[in-house]
């Protein structure tokens, strides 16, 4: 049975694509390692472009237009650069209006493309350089911990992972900043819109939620900092698992990225840890005992959040909302064996 | 897993049977993969089973031939056909033991929700036409080009750079009409489209002035990919929209089949046969309206988790919209905003704090196969189904030919049947409660039927129609549907509780009916599925029944169905108590009235 899935891992090796939005240049090689603030790509975002009409503004007929030519198409040419010119009795030329690159020549006309805002591509994922996507970015191999979420805002940032205590969805944070200000803070379950704002008066990097109430998902959507919300909206217990992880790496530089879960090409919103090699025997035994094969998380009232096992026994039953539909049944942690449409399963997997 | 008929024993097919050989359709949805096994029972081809299950490219795995396969070998438990052989390929042809199959066919609702231009020339008019056949595939982002925006070419190569449309439709031009501002458009387009990376360059449809067609390929088709279709607006009042419909959907398969993994191979198992899951809705719901003598129309309504789609066509004339922004899943977050979030909790049968409503939509916007598990979660569903629909069908109103049988009160013009597919219509745990959610969604007026697709039939056929439309003819009128029957809704000015209509249905075996309706009512008469009735109507305060205008009454052949003859003199627009309190009670009152 296929199931979607989720992945909460101490130590993996991950591959992430990293591109620009538009082509660029891309300023590493392949096999190049890479660190988290490393430009790795540059290009313009939203270039605006200049059509010079060369034949009218010479004179000339369309089919002459190439012999009056001083550039070719690729050329960078500053403002007043001759970019065409007449010689003879009338002198005519035509000069560029603007710093530019030629992109296109095509019969009578020339267009140009103005220097614009370049953007910087960072790494972010601290690894090796395994794939080269022409003009467009990377593909980064980073090995260390992964929690993966499922609500983000489509941010990404770089800083220093800070677990604030648990107060019940309350911060405890005070209220002037005390140098959070690089950091991602966690906060298991954020209760209130007080909460969040005291959160972003420390002027982090990013901030991860265990799970956050549904009124602030509005609110939080529009933030300029990144936000991941790893179970859910309403208030969720979060497991050993994944506490476990996010305790044993407090204080460590870590990747934020919330970019929301997409279908094609399959992401997910998450939390990159990076870690040496060295450590990855250490959380292997402790990952198989919380996540064996086989390990769901729920997805439906009343059970929202919480976690077990599918068995693959299917049946045909009705649910208490009255719908006749295929489920599995799931031992629940506690013991307790359940009825659950396999669409409402999210299998936790930590390979 | 669906059984629907007894599989049939293992069989042998002669050569000449060949041509009515089984037929399997693939439907790979956004997040559900569903497989159909049709074949020859007794003479007549049947829905034999179907099975569905989770579309294999949702993190990490993104090759949707691995759900495929799953599904595939689902359904040949049940059928008792083989149809995988052992290294996971699809048996093809079918073989001389019976297995395997020789017509395949699939449909595709997957993939990012395309960006698409609608150029033309003036906006009110090929504009508009373009922007119709835009939306009748799953569009995302749609942006415009009018010829005073084309006037600046730079600002254009500018639009096209920041929206990197993955379709450019380029319209304008009347028949014999205007040429030289409709390839200064393409022209300009072509040129924009130029100056982006190769792999990076969209399709563009050509769906102007005919005269044009030879001029531009002669100067664009080797720098460009360019399909052809006839003019969408060859007047400046006919849209015609069908061809490029066909086209564009061409355009579609062609993109998701290059773009989504593993889809290759089951174009490959198809022989090409891919359609975007909306057209082949399109097409079985324009071929019931070519099937139909009256006036009004066909409509097909489908509501999933990625989008919501109207099909409605009249004469053999489609009117396709498929709006991604009203789907029951990953866009419903916008549901949160201001107005938005009462209207459709109106729509809530019973008391359910604001806060679980709110989680229940950003849980289900990141989860959207789940399936509603409690009561609440289900009334959730309800509410935003009605909602969605009353929406869309605002939407797709503008896409419709303007001169439409209809009524001044409603917003949905005549139409017969009603088509409604998907889950959220038969998850309802009565067929009441289907209905009930339809009526209230879509306010038809006149008189109408009700079928239900529990299984996504239609656009199965619809797609199975282009190679075998037998097939699509026979099943149409099997077990694969439940008519629930027919609703009759009048509508006038009357005061609550005054009676608006007299009815007495007299059935085949001359057993007769009466019912007195009272306005703001639901009635309900029994009709077995299969059988009809005669119903002499006797509309009272100038109500109006659809049979000619206001008072105007006469007998109708109604067809039964699961639900019987509804007579619904609820009023259009159906307006909802403020208070909540009596908005539950009267929900209770409404399905009560309906058997529960």
């Amino acid at each position: 049975m296929y199931l979607p899935k989720i992945q909460i891992s101490s130590f993996t090796t991950i591959r992430r694509e990293r591109t620009l939005h538009l082509p660029g240049k891309v300023i590493v090689r392949k096999g190049q390692c890479v660190k988290s603030s490393d430009i790795i790509a540059e290009g313009v975002n939203h270039p605006e472009h200049i059509i010079l009409d060369i034949a009218s503004m010479l004179g000339i007929n369309a089919e002459e237009t190439e012999i009056y030519l001083n550039y070719e198409k690729g050329s960078w040419v500053e403002e007043g650069d001759l970019i065409a010119s007449k010689q003879g009795f009338t002198k005519r030329g035509v000069r560029a209006p603007c710093d530019g690159q030629i992109v296109l020549i095509k019969k009578n006309l020339v267009i140009l493309e103005k220097s614009g805002k370049i953007e910087n591509l960072i790494a972010a994922y601290p690894g090796e350089v395994v794939e080269w996507i022409n003009q467009k970015g990377v593909i980064i191999q980073a090995k260390g911990a992964l929690l993966q979420g499922v609500w983000g805002n489509g941010k990404i940032a770089i800083g220093k992972l800070q677990v604030l205590p648990d107060n019940g969805g309350k911060s405890s944070l005070p209220i002037k900043n005390t140098g959070f200000h690089n950091d991602i803070l966690f906060l298991p379950y954020c209760s209130n819109r007080f909460t969040y704002e005291q959160m972003l008066e420390q002027s982090p990097k990013g901030i991860i939620f265990g799970s956050l109430a549904p009124e602030l998902a509005p609110t939080v959507k529009r933030s300029e900092v990144p936000v991941l919300c790893l179970i859910g909206f309403g208030k969720f217990e979060l497991d050993e698992g994944l506490t476990g992880i996010i305790s044993r790496n407090n204080g460590l530089a870590v990747v934020l990225n919330t970019g929301s879960q997409n279908t094609f090409p399959a992401t997910r919103p998450e939390l990159f840890i990076p870690l040496p090699e060295s450590e990855e025997d250490t959380f292997r035994e402790a990952e198989t005992a919380h996540y064996p094969s086989h390990k769901v998380r729920i997805l439906n009232n009343p059970y929202y959040g919480w976690h077990g096992s599918y068995l693959e026994n299917q049946a045909i039953t009705r649910l208490p909302s009255g719908i006749r539909t295929e489920t599995v049944k799931v031992r629940l942690e506690n013991g307790e064996m359940i009825d659950i449409p396999p669409e409402n399963l999210l299998a936790i997997t930590s390979r | 897993m669906t059984s629907l008929s007894t599989p049939p024993e293992k069989k042998y097919y002669p050569a000449k049977m060949v041509s009515a050989s089984p037929l399997l359709v693939i439907s790979v949805g956004e997040w559900k993969t569903q497989v159909m096994l049709f074949d020859l029972v007794e003479n007549r081809y049947r829905l034999l089973g179907q099975t569905s299950v989770i579309t294999s490219t949702m993190h990490p795995t993104d090759d949707i031939s691995i759900s495929v396969r799953d599904a595939i070998k689902q359904l040949q438990k049940i059928v008792a056909h083989p149809l995988i052989n052992k290294k996971g390929g699809l048996i093809q042809p079918l073989q001389e033991d019976g297995s395997g199959v020789d017509q395949v066919v699939a449909t595709i609702a997957k993939g990012h929700p395309l960006k698409i231009i609608a150029a033309g020339l003036l906006r009110e008019v090929s504009v508009t036409s373009a922007i119709h056949l835009a939306r009748s595939v799953e569009c995302g982002e749609l942006d415009c080009i009018d010829l005073n925006q084309a006037n600046n070419q730079a600002s254009v190569i500018d639009q096209i750079h920041k929206t990197r449309p993955d379709i450019i439709i380029v319209a304008g031009g009347t028949k014999h009409g205007a040429r030289g501002p409709v390839f200064h458009l393409f022209e300009t387009v072509a040129l924009a489209c130029q100056l982006l990376p190769e792999a990076e360059r969209p399709i563009v449809l050509f769906a102007g002035n005919q005269d044009l067609q030879e001029i531009i390929q002669a100067k664009f088709d080797d720098e460009l990919e360019i399909h052809y279709t006839l003019n969408i607006r060859p007047t400046l009042d006919q849209e015609q929209l069908n061809n490029a419909q066909r086209e564009i959907s061409h355009i579609v398969s062609k993109i998701r089949c290059e773009q989504i993994p593993g889809m290759q191979e089951i174009e490959k198992w198809t022989n090409g046969h891919v359609v975007p899951k909306s057209y082949a809705m399109g097409n079985i719901i324009q071929f019931l309206s070519k099937a139909r003598s009256h006036e009004k129309g066909v409509m097909g309504i489908e509501v999933s988790s990625s989008s919501t789609t109207i099909a409605t066509a009249y004469k053999g004339n489609l009117a396709l919209g498929v709006y991604p922004e009203l789907g029951l899943g990953a866009n419903l977050s916008h549901l949160l905003i201001g107005d938005t979030f009462l209207k459709f909790t109106r729509w809530l049968p019973f008391e359910i704090p604001s806060d679980v409503v709110q989680a229940y939509i950003l849980n289900k916007h990141n989860h959207p196969t789940s399936i509603p598990y409690t009561p609440e979660e289900l009334a959730i569903e309800g509410a935003l189904t009605r909602y969605l629909m009353q929406t869309a069908i605002l939407e797709a109103r503008s896409a419709m030919p303007t001169k439409l049988p209809t009524n001044i009160n409603s917003y949905l013009p005549l139409v017969e049947p009603v088509l409604a597919i998907g889950d959220v219509f038969t998850h309802p745990p009565t067929l009441a409660q289907s209905l009930l959610l339809l009526l209230d969604g879509l306010q038809p007026v006149g008189a109408t039927t009700f079928v239900l697709d529990p299984y996504n039939t239609a656009a199965a056929l619809g797609a199975a129609a282009e190679i075998n439309p037998t097939l699509s003819i026979q099943v149409l009128n099997s077990n694969a549907f439940i008519h629930l029957g027919t609703v009759i809704s009048p509508i006038g000015g009357a005061k609550e509780g005054a009676p608006i209509l007299r009815a007495t249905m007299v059935d085949e075996d001359g057993y007769e009916l009466q019912a007195e309706v009272e306005q703001g009512s639901i009635e309900w008469l029994p009709l077995a599925t299969g059988k009809s009735a005669q119903m002499h109507m006797y509309p009272l305060h100038k109500s109006d029944i659809g049979m000619g205008g206001p008072g105007i009454g006469g007998t109708l052949r109604v067809k039964g169905g699961a639900m019987g003859v509804v007579i619904d003199a609820r009023g259009r627009p159906l307006t909802l108590p403020s208070n909540a309190e009596q908005r539950y009670l009267i929900f209770q009152e409404w399905l009560s009235a309906l058997g529960g």
